[in-house]
């Protein structure tokens, strides 16, 4: 049955298959929103602590911290932006997760970083102008990462 | 896991392919998702769907949330092997011709 097809027929077979693969990668995606209620809490956590009270600053880092953990356990996969399709689990690839939280952490080392110059400065609210600099990198960043797990997952369906 | 090198008639209908190839990347697939990318009307994509279900290449299972009826379609085991081995033969075609161009 094989050598019922031709080259030329089993080539165009295969590039089909390779564009309805990228219209599947496509979806690997985190939904907007996520990217703004980050950013959006990330000021709200620098006006907090610029207010100066420690107990208010450590209750809104734990809310924050809930409501990130509780939305992230859906989100984070970058296999459900789509509600029409769930990304197989090996096509969108086993690192997003950590990819996400690790750009996080070193966000959270840069807002610091940031938060400190601005004092040093002498700036009056250091930390709430270092969380909207950072926060224009989460919104901006953020899809602009999910991007660069599609590519790496058509060209791993490539390999 | 290797899958056997095996044509599949059934499966190289064109759009049978499109449907198979896009369900090989996902868990599931809402019919909808596929009309839409395939640009079939409801009833072509339920003909082609039937044809997958009877062979047992796909499960069709009709979810409800928020009260609204869905129709999800996924690969099943047997249709997921079928599609690797005819993916596998369809390589050896496309390497048997590049071996062949060389060796002239």
């Amino acid at each position: 049955m094989v050598n019922d097809i031709s080259d030329a027929d089993a080539r165009l077979a295969l590039s089909s298959i390779e564009q309805r693969r990228r219209q599947v990668i496509a979806e690997i995606d985190m939904p907007r929103w996520y990217w703004w209620g980050v950013a959006l809490g990330w000021v709200a956590l620098g006006v907090f602590t610029d207010l100066g009270h420690p107990w208010l600053t450590a209750a809104a880092t734990l809310l924050f911290g809930a409501v990130h953990s509780a939305v992230a356990q859906r989100v984070l996969s970058g296999r459900h932006r789509s509600p029409q399709l769930s990304v197989r689990a090996d096509v969108a690839g086993p690192h997003i997760r950590t990819l996400v939280l690790g750009y996080l952490v070193g966000l959270a080392a840069v807002t610091v970083g940031l938060g400190w110059l601005a004092d040093a400065d002498g700036a009056r609210h250091p930390v709430t102008m270092a969380s909207i600099v950072v926060a224009v990198a989460v919104v901006c960043g953020g899809p602009n990462l999910m991007a660069a797990v599609r590519r790496r997952s058509e060209r791993t369906a490539r390999a | 896991m290797t899958a056997e090198h095996r044509f599949d008639e059934l499966i190289h209908q064109s759009t049978r392919l499109s449907i198979v190839a896009l369900l090989a990347s996902a868990d599931w697939i809402d019919f909808a998702f596929v009309r839409d990318r395939l640009g079939l009307s409801d009833s072509a994509l339920s003909k082609q769907f039937t044809t997958l279900e009877s062979a047992g290449y796909i499960a069709i299972e009709r979810p409800v949330s928020n009260r609204r009826r869905r129709v999800h379609v996924r690969l099943t085991d047997a249709g997921r092997a079928a599609f690797d081995g005819h993916v596998a033969a369809l390589r050896d075609v496309v390497a048997t011709a590049e071996s062949a161009s060389t060796t002239l």
